[in-house]
């Protein structure tokens, strides 16, 4: 994903309207508009007022991270690994090891999931690879 | 005290930091205007989310990233999938994804139903019996 498409999500996971978010970085939400459309890229002062005010990374914002504040994750994972829609991380170092929260699931859904978030992976690294 | 605080913002985040329907209405119109296009699946295409079609069990959906890449799974036994698959795409939209990996078991999150049905030009209440009596497997 592009910077403009990360800025955009993480605005929206913010619920801030275009306008209220410009407001606040102390810009014009044309300028913003124009970010997020990756028409143009921010500066670094703004890059950073953007992290502050989406407490997010500027790793994930530029695409270096897949996880858009690890720290926070870190403590929200634990507890929302208890409900409904949360698991755990993907370590993929040397080798494919999936860890999934294996609360209320079935083996045969467990298997199933590891089978295509494995997949899903391999099809990434195959990608990269051809780029 | 800090756990108590995350778990009373996990409750709670679905009911007071949600946009209004106006709002939401607002960004949709403007994420179809940016990328010219109607369809979740094209949308999808556009921002270079991958699909895949799998069995998965009685799990509806995964949004996985991975490498700075998104995935979205849908369970291939899903009746309605562009509903899902636009769903899976509202919740990547609106909520905090603090996993690599997040499973979508349940359809619970209003906001995000209210995306769905707004994306989709349909009423919330009949998405909402879309995505709620779909079944994720046939007996």
């Amino acid at each position: 994903m592009t910077l403009g498409e990360r800025l955009r999500i993480v605005r929206m996971r913010k619920k801030l309207s275009q306008i209220d978010a410009a407001k606040k970085l102390n810009i014009s939400n044309i300028t913003l508009s124009t970010y997020e459309r990756d028409k143009r890229d921010p500066d670094t002062d703004t890059l950073r007022n953007m992290c502050l005010l989406y407490n997010v990374t500027a790793d994930y914002l530029l695409g270096l991270s897949d996880l858009p504040n690890p720290e926070e994750s870190n403590k929200i994972s634990k507890l929302g690994s208890i409900f409904n829609e949360t698991v755990m991380e993907i370590k993929d170092e040397d080798e494919e090891t999936i860890y999934i929260d294996e609360a209320n699931l079935d083996e045969e859904t467990i298997r199933f999931l590891k089978k295509s978030l494995k997949n899903g992976m391999k099809l990434v690294d195959e990608m990269k690879r051809s780029d | 005290m800090n756990e108590l605080i995350y778990i009373y913002f996990y409750f709670r985040s679905d009911i007071i930091n949600s946009f209004t329907y106006k709002q939401l209405e607002q960004e949709i119109l403007s994420i179809k205007r940016d990328y010219n296009s109607n369809d979740s699946y094209q949308l999808c295409n556009k921002l270079n989310i991958l699909i895949q079609s799998n069995d998965l069990g009685t799990v509806k959906g995964i949004l996985q990233s991975y490498k700075g890449e998104i995935i979205i799974h849908l369970n291939k036994n899903l009746k309605h999938k562009k509903v899902f698959l636009t769903y899976a795409l509202g919740y990547f939209f609106l909520k905090n994804i603090t996993s690599n990996i997040t499973l979508l078991k349940e359809v619970n999150s209003n906001e995000v139903i209210l995306f769905t049905a707004i994306f989709l030009n349909q009423s919330k209440e009949d998405i909402t019996n879309i995505l709620k009596s779909n079944q994720a497997f046939f007996f």
